[in-house]
């Protein structure tokens, strides 16, 4: 069967327009990346909570935020790769030592906890990243009604 | 002037000025209404200039993609597209899905304008075919199939996401398990593209590239005018019959009039709920094509001609109106819920009015010919 050059201009549009919307998918994932400054431990290691950290992420429109030990902030990211602008502080009174660290989050993962002092201490991504994940509330089954009332009154 | 002979109007009458301003009062009596009632009510709301200018800056780069997507039909003589509401409901499911995804931002967008394509097409499609079997009838067809597509739109978001198509995340779908919430938040794509290049001018935010978006579907809309199709579906606009005497497909060129328009009021709907920041799953497409259609004849257009000018004075005017109804209401009653009454019984009012108006001049413009043709003949047979 001979395929018309009308026919391949189609598929070549629908090809194209099928990579972008892979494009799209890769670019535009969105992560949440939940830091900690807690104290970690994994296999009989412990990793100390830091005194201060500042962070920001590159590329985020969030402002730099500041953690002290066992707190927690979050930053939203878009794509797998993120990078964190850090400024550390080991003990009250200490020097600021900034640390600028690059860290692949798995597609899958739609939040991921890294443990900031883990990940200062030049520890390999197992150990500092873990999953995030939400647990559904499950005692509101009856909580939402569903409303499909087209005629309700609404702005627009 | 009258012929001596007949009794008629001679028709090369010159027109005198004052008979001028009332043929420009009686073509353009819905806008002129509106301009009337937004000079009343804005002094009334005592809105400020600024807060004035930022509303309807908001509200045309929100709504003009939309009201957009009603020209081509409109010029296939197809009259007011109240199908595009199919559009819309294809537009929410590529969001609703994008949304779980978890894809942010632009690429968010453009995946589910790409997710919409498709179902658009298909329902476009649809459409097409269903107003090919009701031709002169397309404008009650296609709002009585909102309804029935609507039921099927409902079944799938309410019964089919969670079973057969996989939703994951709890904040989309139901606590039963199945079916998406009422509300779907769009918080990480909110405002995307409005902010992507955005300037302010005295407080006032332009949204610079979603203007860019609406002026480059204007300039596709001249452009297809001029093309092969465009011309085409003026022709099958004009008169079907002498459009399928000169070869033209007349049902084909009406189906693709109707899946453009389809397309577009998806793409459309997406950039609407990309600036409101989240999706009524039930009801956000429900009343999207009254207003669009409302907001269309308030800026002058007809069912049977419409402009692109038609859309932005129509936009500006009939938001207008939205943004000080109620404050003009409290003022004049103490009552803002007067004011929300009245902008959704003015929607459909103006709606009403322009089909009548519609109607009537269709009625004089055939009576008119009418009489032309017994005159012509008249004149024949004296003549012989």
């Amino acid at each position: 069967m001979k395929i018309s050059r009308t026919m391949w201009f189609r598929i070549a549009a629908v090809a194209f327009i099928l990579l972008i919307a892979g494009l799209m998918m890769i670019i535009g994932r969105g992560h949440t990346i939940y830091l900690d400054d807690k104290t970690l431990e994994k296999d009989g290691k412990t990793w100390q909570a830091l005194y201060r950290i500042d962070a920001s992420v590159a590329g985020s429109t969030q402002e730099p935020q500041t953690l002290y030990a066992r707190e927690r902030v979050l930053f939203t990211v878009m794509g797998q790769k993120a990078t964190l602008h850090l400024q550390y502080m080991e003990a009250k009174g200490g020097d600021k030592v900034p640390v600028d660290v690059s860290i692949r989050i798995p597609y899958g993962m739609d939040g991921v906890i890294v443990n900031l002092p883990a990940l200062l201490a030049g520890e390999s991504q197992d150990v500092f990243m873990s999953e995030f994940i939400t647990v559904p509330d499950v005692g509101d089954t009856s909580a939402e009604v569903v409303v499909t009332d087209e005629f309700a009154v609404t702005d627009i | 002037m009258k012929n001596r002979k007949t009794g008629y109007e001679a028709p090369l009458e010159k027109i005198s000025p004052a008979r001028k301003v009332l043929g420009f009062a009686r073509d353009n009596t819905v806008p002129l209404m509106f301009i009337l009632i937004c000079a009343i009510c804005i002094p009334l709301s005592g809105f400020s200039v600024n807060y004035l200018l930022a509303e309807i800056v908001t509200r045309i780069s929100r709504n003009s993609f939309l009201i957009l997507s009603l020209l081509i039909p409109i010029m296939a003589g197809m009259g007011l597209n109240f199908g595009m509401t199919l559009g819309a409901m294809a537009g929410e499911i590529g969001l609703i899905l994008v949304s779980d995804w978890q894809i942010w931002g632009i690429p968010g967008m453009v995946l589910a304008m790409i997710i919409s394509i498709p179902i658009s097409i298909g329902l476009g499609v649809l459409c097409g075919k269903i107003m090919n079997m009701a031709k002169g009838r397309e404008m009650i067809t296609g709002y009585i199939m909102n309804y029935f597509i609507n039921g099927i739109y409902q079944l799938i978001v309410l019964y089919a996401m969670g079973v057969v198509i996989p939703i994951i995340h709890s904040s989309i779908i139901l606590p039963r398990g199945y079916g998406i919430r009422n509300t779907v938040s769009l918080l990480a794509m909110r405002q995307s593209l409005d902010n992507l290049i955005a300037i302010r001018i005295n407080g006032v935010k332009i949204p610079v590239m979603t203007f860019v978006v609406i002026a480059l579907l204007c300039l596709f809309i001249v452009w297809f005018r001029k093309t092969k199709l465009g011309q085409d579906m003026r022709a099958v606009g004009q008169d079907m019959e002498v459009a399928r005497a000169a070869g033209i497909n007349v049902e084909r060129t009406r189906i693709i009039s109707i899946v453009i328009s389809t397309v577009l009021a998806g793409f459309g709907m997406i950039i609407y709920l990309q600036n409101m920041g989240n999706l009524s799953t039930y009801t956000a497409h429900s009343q999207i094509g009254m207003f669009c259609i409302a907001a269309l004849l308030v800026g002058g257009a007809s069912v049977d001609r419409a402009t692109i000018g038609n859309v932005f004075l129509g936009v500006t005017l009939f938001h207008l109106m939205f943004i000080v109804a109620p404050s003009a209401g409290t003022a004049l009653m103490g009552d803002s819920m007067i004011g929300e009454y009245f902008r959704v019984f003015v929607s459909y009012a103006v709606i009403t009015l322009a089909l009548i108006m519609y109607e009537t001049k269709k009625r004089k413009a055939s009576s008119k010919a009418g009489r032309e043709l017994a005159l012509a003949q008249k004149l024949e047979e004296e003549n012989k």
